[in-house]
């Protein structure tokens, strides 16, 4: 049974195959420079996280 | 001691009776200890103790949602909060007290790994994989092999995964973060003066910088530019079906970002923070996430603790609106749950008058002289209002003055006849407001003047 459910969710794409979340090593090359690369990425996000934040911020105090 | 009474009674069940929490009880016992002697992992016991239990605590957290309002929601938030800290807790004490190594999800005994411990003697070739995750892990070195200890055993400790390590998976820790932030919103939009919650709102709004971050680089971003390696374990059962997991050497193989080192995200070590400015001291992610969990968690569970001071359920506020906060506090105490089916005689005209109900739930009749000839529909009654009343009132005579039917299921806050005596009595007793007396006793008027007409 519980090999069964095991199929069935590896069939999901939920349960990972390998251990690699937050785990293992950092790779040999990656370095300042890599996430100089993608620092495009982490200013959008942060763009987002604030956007977000200020429009729910505004939400709640205009509900008052 | 009100705060405390408050506090167990909310973390109690109300809407679930007793002998149903005994058969969830027996049942959730019933499945662990069968787990435990079926020889399960520790994530398998603690599942079957917690699956029967679900169902009823859903049902009592709808039940104080629909009560007590928004507190109630706030504090089922809480809760959950504090589960997904105690996860977090639980990883770090793994990793700092159970010589832990972080390989999360846990290896699962599949059939690479499976094969790969019988291709070692480890384990019995015929045993087909089975599936479970590993509980404990042998700890590799940067060859991938064992690490040798000084005693010349290989140096194994516990998968610091967690307990439910299988759902240490980057979509589950953001979906995660982002109901913490709404639900977090969504709880300022009723208590928007409380600090507390705006300093988790805070919290969680920069913990969510990391987790939508990590989560890109996860699913989007998957060119594979640096040499690396992958980890090689195999699995083998130790005790019933407990598994372990023991390296078996590295693979090489082209890494993506996030594998490369985006996984550690923005301020862990090796995060960006640590490589943009080269300063070593911040703490590996499992710590960090912990700490960001523990910013988030304390403020919250201040937040509900200083909301659940003024706790009162909705019925008795829309029945009883013009007491005092503490005193609809201690009055939603004081009340009890009671259901009654469709149709089931709540109160009897004649009987002696012991109590009286708000209605929380559905609907019911008031009857005079039921089942006689010259039976009257006298009226019918709503959430909210209350019913039983007359008889215990002071000019009463202690008889029930008419029939309640339950027109639809019902559910009623039983006050008991002391309880309504000092509510009309603002002179003496915890309840004195002139105004709620003054309802009453108008009510109880307005009723029996009613009652008059129809007989």
């Amino acid at each position: 049974m519980l090999k069964k459910i095991g199929y069935a969710l590896l069939a999901l794409g939920v349960y990972a195959s390998e251990a690699i979340a937050a785990s293992g090593p950092i790779a040999k090359d990656f370095s300042a420079e890599s996430w100089m690369d993608k620092i495009h990425v982490v200013l959008i996000v942060v763009g987002l996280v604030i956007f977000t934040t200020t429009v729910l911020v505004c939400a709640i105090i205009r509900k008052q | 001691m009100t705060f405390i009474k408050v506090i167990s009674r909310f973390f109690s069940f109300e809407a679930v009776s007793v002998r149903v929490v005994v058969v969830t009880a027996f049942i959730s016992y019933i499945l662990q200890i069968n787990a435990i002697i079926s020889g399960e992992p520790l994530y398998i016991i603690a599942l079957y103790t917690i699956l029967p239990w679900l169902p009823i605590v859903f049902y009592e957290g709808l039940w104080k949602v629909k009560n007590y309002a928004a507190v109630a929601f706030l504090g089922l938030f809480t809760v959950m909060q504090f589960g997904h800290f105690a996860e977090h807790l639980i990883q770090v004490l793994q990793i700092d007290l159970a010589n832990g190594t972080v390989a999360c999800p846990p290896p699962i005994d599949n059939f690479a790994n499976a094969m790969r411990g019988a291709a070692l003697g480890l384990r019995d070739a015929t045993l087909d994989p089975t599936f479970y995750s590993v509980e404990r892990i042998i700890k590799p070195g940067p060859d991938g092999f064992p690490i040798i200890g000084s005693d010349g055993a290989p140096l194994a400790g516990a998968a610091a995964c967690a307990v439910f390590g299988q759902l240490d998976l980057e979509i589950v820790h953001l979906t995660w973060e982002l109901i913490g932030l709404f639900g977090t919103a969504l709880c300022l939009y009723f208590f928007h003066k409380n600090i507390f919650l705006w300093l988790a709102f805070a919290g969680l709004s920069w913990h969510a910088l990391e987790h939508l971050t990590i989560t890109y680089f996860y699913y989007f971003d998957q060119e594979t530019l640096w040499e690396g390696f992958v980890q090689l374990w195999a699995t083998y059962p130790v005790v019933g079906n407990s598994f372990v997991a023991h390296p078996v050497g590295k693979e090489e193989a082209m890494l993506n970002f996030y594998q490369a080192g985006g996984k550690f995200g923005l301020m862990a070590k090796y995060g960006m923070f640590h490589l943009l400015t080269g300063f070593e001291g911040m703490p590996g992610r499992a710590h960090l996430h912990m700490g960001y969990n523990l910013a988030i968690t304390i403020p919250t569970i201040l937040a509900f603790l200083f909301e659940i001071r003024i706790i009162r359920n909705k019925y008795i506020e829309m029945a009883f609106g013009k007491l005092s906060s503490s005193e609809l506090v201690d009055l939603s105490l004081r009340v009890k749950n009671r259901k009654f089916a469709k149709g089931e005689v709540i109160l009897s005209q004649g009987d002696v008058a012991s109590n009286c109900f708000v209605i929380s739930k559905g609907s019911a009749e008031i009857y005079l002289n039921k089942g006689k000839s010259n039976e009257v529909l006298a009226a019918i009654l709503a959430p909210g209002q209350i019913f039983g009343e007359i008889g215990l009132l002071e000019g009463g005579d202690t008889k029930r003055s008419a029939t309640v039917v339950a027109l639809t299921p019902m559910e009623c806050l039983e006050i008991d006849a002391n309880t309504l005596a000092d509510l009309t009595d603002s002179n003496r007793g915890d309840f004195q407001s002139d105004i709620t007396s003054e309802n009453i006793k108008n009510l109880v008027n307005i009723r029996v003047a009613e009652n008059k007409k129809f007989q």
